[in-house]
């Protein structure tokens, strides 16, 4: 039934961008409705959570995904595309080549503290965002392509310009850092 | 969509269902599209031929100007080479004292040196004109 449901999205994207190609605009709008959600969850969290900032660069990715919709190959999924393009913006605004790879020393916080609850009275997914804060700004990314956004990891590691090797290095590291500072959840009484 | 090395990993459980909530659209769409339809029509203008500024048609239509007096003037100077050589003839034959002087055909091999010379000199114009455009 969901890969029914999931089948269907997928051919009314691909429909509307059929449509748009040929130039039909409400059609492309019904393409940015579609995926504007995830392509400003994406900046914002890549803008440290600009919102303004992150509406920008994602007006931005659509125009230039309008101007470019025929450079669209269709190898990968619109959406994969679309993240690649609001990246690829982000780095613009930034002036940044690339992802920085190095690991990034995160600064001490509360979660870090030995002894400290994650069940405590700010609530479960303050900690979960807590424990990403102090990753490394890749391995947040890597974590939050793949887990938020709703990428396979080869779709995530294309959209971060990485070998998908590489992006499991970074989500495994990730994980472990994650398991360390959230071990004291315990998902059996969370569930 | 999401693979994990660790299907029941608790933690990715976790990961998934602290996910943030999607974004209401709240206008997003509709201003998207607004700088979509500039961006379309910055486009259109782009495409459109830049018009050719007046000091370059003039400047065009003087250089045609000037080629196209080059060719009279080399026109009349051929007209005028023909026109004196004849009457050049006829003013020797008119004047010979004893009817000495006759017009009389060459043979037809006697062309051939004049011939050849023509046709250079029809092959060097051609380049130089080919050259000039």
């Amino acid at each position: 039934m969901q890969f029914d449901a999931t089948a269907h999205a997928q051919a009314q994207i691909a429909g509307w961008l059929a449509r748009a190609r040929q130039g039909d605009r409400p059609a492309f709008a019904r393409l940015v409705q579609s995926h504007q959600s995830r392509v400003r969850l994406q900046l914002r969290r890549l803008t440290q959570g600009d919102a303004a900032l992150a509406d920008d660069l994602a007006q931005e990715t659509f125009v230039q995904a309008w101007l470019h919709l025929n450079d669209f190959r269709g190898d990968a999924r619109l959406a994969t595309w679309l993240h690649r393009i609001a990246l690829t913006r982000f780095l613009q605004h930034v002036r940044r080549p690339q992802l920085p790879l190095e690991w990034n020393a995160p600064e001490a916080s509360a979660a870090d503290e030995p002894g400290h609850d994650p069940r405590a009275a700010e609530g479960l997914t303050r900690d979960v965002e807590r424990a990403l804060q102090s990753l490394s700004e890749i391995q947040r990314l890597a974590v939050v392509h793949c887990f938020h956004l709703d990428l396979s990891h080869a779709e995530a590691a294309q959209v971060l310009g990485l070998p998908l090797g590489t992006l499991k290095s970074h989500l495994d590291r990730a994980k472990s850092r994650l398991r360390e500072l959230l071990g004291a959840w315990n998902p059996e009484s969370a569930t | 969509m999401n693979e994990s090395d660790f299907p029941d990993d608790p933690l990715d459980a976790l990961l998934l269902a602290n996910a943030p909530e999607p974004l209401p659209d709240g206008g997003f769409v509709g201003r998207t599209m607004t700088a979509v339809d500039q961006a379309e029509r910055a486009r259109a203008t782009q495409r459109r031929t830049t018009p050719v500024a007046p000091i370059v048609i003039a400047r065009a239509l003087a250089a045609e100007h000037r080629r196209h007096e080059a060719q009279a003037r080399l026109w009349r100077w051929a007209v005028a080479g023909v026109v004196a050589g004849f009457a050049l003839l006829v003013a020797a034959v008119a004047l010979s004292p004893d009817d000495s002087v006759t017009v009389a055909a060459p043979a037809p091999q006697q062309w051939y040196p004049l011939c050849l010379l023509l046709a250079f000199g029809a092959v060097w114009y051609a380049w130089r004109e080919s050259r000039r455009n």
